[in-house]
């Protein structure tokens, strides 16, 4: 009919995507922005929100099924797009779109999909059959991507109702509803009151977020009471562009993400434009005129210091970080600009990442937009600490 | 008050004509069943719970001025007619209220990380 | 005596009609700002409130599991329904739909049941990320409202009337806003806040994957969204009837004056909204409750001595 075509034509001119980085693919994911912003397209803030779901590298076992559990949180009409390389994701966003616009394939699939929701792999794989929710303290252990072999004992197809796995051991519906146990309480806390706590999983697939990373958090309303970190890795065997750390454009992504996670939304435009500028070789003069802009207008907003410093000072020596980690997220933030203006003018700053476990020491007691702005300031980056070995 | 009538009935009609409408443009008209986002992953515990909403005691400062609200609006059409009392009285009324402010905040109720 | 007569109920309809086009103009404008922030030309982005329509009414809803439908819906429906109520009482130069003696209680009370309405979207999702982004939202509340209470007051003392027809008539000489700066700043804060929307967006925020909105599409995200940008311009329209003299002006008639001053002031929102960081619950607390607050009571005060003084 006319009218649905009209209206799809319509819809995929602002189609919304939804990206996944895979550790060591941010080129990728690069290309993919700035490609989104030559169509007038967005980035997706949840699956609820995505017409496109697009895989930027190629992901381990675990990372795959987190992506394909989401792809089946898509409410379609969707399209899927896996991309390796950055200089093939134009011709996999124009087969998106082109899936999109066929409008009987979309009510065909969409009729097709399961009414029992796809119930996905449950983020700590120890507790894959019990159901137990009683899990131990959230902050032992530590981080340990060594031992996770289990990471493929689920199968990753999609989109079969595949509760195959999970709410066996409880018959009792009520205390499960759907198979997912109620939330519990989380013992004694700071306020002295019982409340229930929340095990949130945050990443791998989460705008803003480092590639890969996998926090396990526990929620006491929207404050982090514990967490532990893991990576989650690309595939065995397929060659990383590697990551360009500490290049121009990589301490301007990192800025663009932390002024997006701010609100700031001009200056988050700003840095990811000149970001996909330092790519296409733009004359670097001019561009370094620009970053030292946005680095002094950054430095001189009080009023985007004073919104973003929920999280407060942090002692990087007491926490063995490199000592630029010192400061409130706002300091870091133009610490980022800063390396940008010094890579531009030939002189790049080596900084040692922030490590993965020092996050949860890090994010205990914050809120929850502290905590995502506390993360993208520290300048993490999973891919580095990825050993072959220990990869899941 | 016929007027407000209309606009709460044009509203539901609109929002039930939107509804309809959705039913026949979307590529299904049946919603889809899903767990909600969770980064990939299945929730290991349903959402709805007891929430810890840490600004609890700032509900009850709160609530002191919103009952107070009750006497702000008759008062206000009678200002004009009352005087200087009128004016005293409300506004020792309010101070008191918000030396309460001030002993929130230095309990820190104010802030809840 | 004011000039401002009830209208037929029959003209609900165009009166929300007015509403959602004027909205849509604004979100239009915000398309064009964010294309030409992106090296776009400007009227590329303007098809935008078009185009989202058609993907969220092309789009299939979610139902999550276990989620509490009915709470959810009530939320989803209600923004809108409570954006033409607000719109209901503006006097559009003489014609009001209601012509409420108490409209200016009529409007505060309705921005209160936003306070449930968005928690009840949250919460109706059973989702971790919507019910922090609805909780988000009642903390966001406690700081905005008790501010916007009583810059509401400061122009019902001038008046000694809460008819918003009154207020109109009172600034036939002097619009509020010359010497109300500080009540109509506030009342500007606090409508962006009932709003969730610009810089007190976080319950919806992009650092909770959308919040209220993260498990939300097809009909039901664009009821939400639209309930947004209504709300946003019926509260920019009563503002205009409460500080910026309604539809006093010359040469054209009232009811161009009143959308004329509301789409100015939507602009300057829009415009601005870029430029401002999102202001988390927890931080603004501090600021709303010792700055923002005893302000505005000193500025109810001004007006109340002047009031006095004149009488």
């Amino acid at each position: 009919m006319d009218l649905t075509a009209r209206l799809a034509r319509a819809a995929v001119a602002r189609a919304s995507v939804l990206v996944v980085e895979v550790p060591g693919w941010v080129s990728t994911r690069w290309a993919a922005a700035a490609e989104l912003r030559r169509r007038g397209w967005r980035a997706a803030t949840s699956p609820a929100d995505a017409d496109v779901l697009l895989v930027c590298g190629a992901p381990g076992p675990r990372l795959a099924q987190a992506c394909d559990a989401v792809w089946s949180q898509l409410p379609g009409p969707r399209a899927r797009a896996d991309v390796v390389g950055s200089d093939a994701v134009g011709a996999a966003l124009d087969r998106a779109a082109a899936a999109l616009v066929d409008a009987g394939q979309q009510r065909r699939e969409a009729h097709g999909r399961p009414l029992e929701p796809v119930m996905g792999p449950p983020a700590e794989p120890s507790d894959a059959g019990d159901g137990d929710r009683h899990q131990d303290g959230p902050n032992e252990g530590g981080s340990d991507h060594g031992d996770t072999d289990h990471g493929d004992t689920y199968h990753a197809g999609s989109d079969h109702a595949g509760s195959d796995h999970g709410d066996t051991d409880h018959g009792d519906g009520d205390m499960a509803p759907g198979g997912i146990p109620l939330a519990g309480s989380g013992g004694e806390d700071r306020d002295g009151l019982e409340m229930d706590v929340l095990s949130v999983p945050l990443g791998p697939v989460l705008p803003h977020w480092p590639a890969g990373l996998l926090l396990h958090c526990t929620l006491a309303g929207d404050v982090i009471t514990g967490a532990r970190a893991e990576v989650l890795g690309p595939a065995d065997g397929v060659p990383t562009p590697g990551n360009p750390r500490g290049s121009a454009p990589d301490r301007l992504d990192r800025a663009a993400t932390l002024l997006a996670l701010a609100g700031a939304d001009a200056a988050a435009t700003t840095a990811a434009r000149l970001r996909d500028a330092t790519l296409v070789g733009d004359e670097v003069a001019r561009l370094a005129g620009a970053v030292d802009r946005l680095h002094r207008r950054v430095h001189r907003s009080r009023l985007l210091r004073w919104a973003m410093d929920g999280a407060g000072h942090l002692d990087a020596a007491q926490l063995d970080l490199d000592p630029c980690r010192s400061g409130t997220v706002h300091d870091r933030l133009v610490g980022l600009l800063a390396d940008a203006c010094a890579a531009l003018g030939g002189a790049p700053v080596t900084r040692t990442p922030t490590p993965v476990d020092a996050l949860p020491t890090v994010l205990a007691g914050l809120e929850m937009g502290s905590a995502r702005l506390m993360v993208a300031s520290l300048d993490v980056d999973p891919a580095a600490e990825l050993d072959p070995a220990g990869a899941a | 008050m016929l007027g407000l009538l209309a606009m709460l009935l044009v509203g539901v009609l609109a929002i039930t004509a939107a509804l309809a409408a959705h039913r026949t443009t979307a590529v299904d008209g049946r919603p889809l069943t899903t767990l909600p986002f969770q980064s990939g992953w299945r929730p290991r515990e349903h959402a709805l719970s007891r929430f810890h909403a840490r600004y609890y005691p700032l509900t009850l400062l709160f609530l002191a001025f919103d009952v107070e609200m009750l006497y702000m609006y008759p008062w206000a059409t009678v200002v004009a007619a009352e005087g200087t009392s009128a004016v005293v009285e409300m506004f020792a009324f309010l101070a008191v209220l918000m030396v309460g402010v001030l002993w929130a905040w230095r309990e820190g109720a104010l802030r809840w990380t | 005596m004011t000039g401002v007569a009830e209208i037929s109920a029959a003209w609900a309809p165009a009166g929300a009609a007015v509403l959602l086009g004027v909205a849509a103009a604004a979100a239009a404008l915000d398309g064009a700002l964010a294309a030409r922030a992106d090296g776009r030309p400007l009227r590329a982005g303007v098809g935008l409130p078009v185009a989202e329509t058609a993907r969220l009414f092309r789009q299939r809803r979610r139902n999550t599991v276990s989620a509490d439908v009915l709470l959810r819906w009530i939320g989803v429906g209600g923004l809108l329904v409570v954006a033409l109520l607000k719109a209901a009482v503006v006097p559009l130069g003489g014609a009001v739909l209601a012509d409420l003696p108490t409209g200016l209680v009529w409007f505060n009370a309705l921005d209160v049941t936003v306070w449930a309405l968005v928690w009840l979207v949250g919460w109706g999702q059973n989702s971790a990320h919507a019910l922090v982004g609805g909780y988000r939202f009642l903390a966001q509340a406690l700081a905005y409202e008790l501010p916007l209470m009583f810059a509401l007051t400061a122009p019902a003392v001038a008046a000694a009337s809460l008819r918003p027809a009154d207020i109109v008539a009172a600034q036939a000489d002097l619009w509020f806003v010359l010497w109300m700066p500080v009540a109509f700043a506030v009342y500007c804060l606090a409508l962006v806040g009932f709003s969730v929307w610009g810089p007190l967006e976080t319950p919806v925020g992009a650092d909770v994957a959308g919040g209220v909105l993260a498990d939300l599409s097809g009909i039901d995200r664009w009821l939400v969204l639209v309930g947004r940008w209504t709300l946003l311009t019926a509260g920019a329209a009563f503002g205009v009837t409460l500080f910026l003299g309604g539809g006093a002006g010359p040469l054209l008639p009232g009811w161009t004056w009143v959308l004329l001053k509301t789409a100015v002031l939507l602009a300057a929102l829009v415009a601005l909204r870029r430029r401002l960081p999102a202001l988390r619950p927890e931080r603004i607390q501090a600021a709303a409750w010792l700055g923002a607050l005893p302000l505005v009571l000193l500025q109810v005060l001004v007006v109340s001595v002047v009031v006095v003084g004149r009488s």
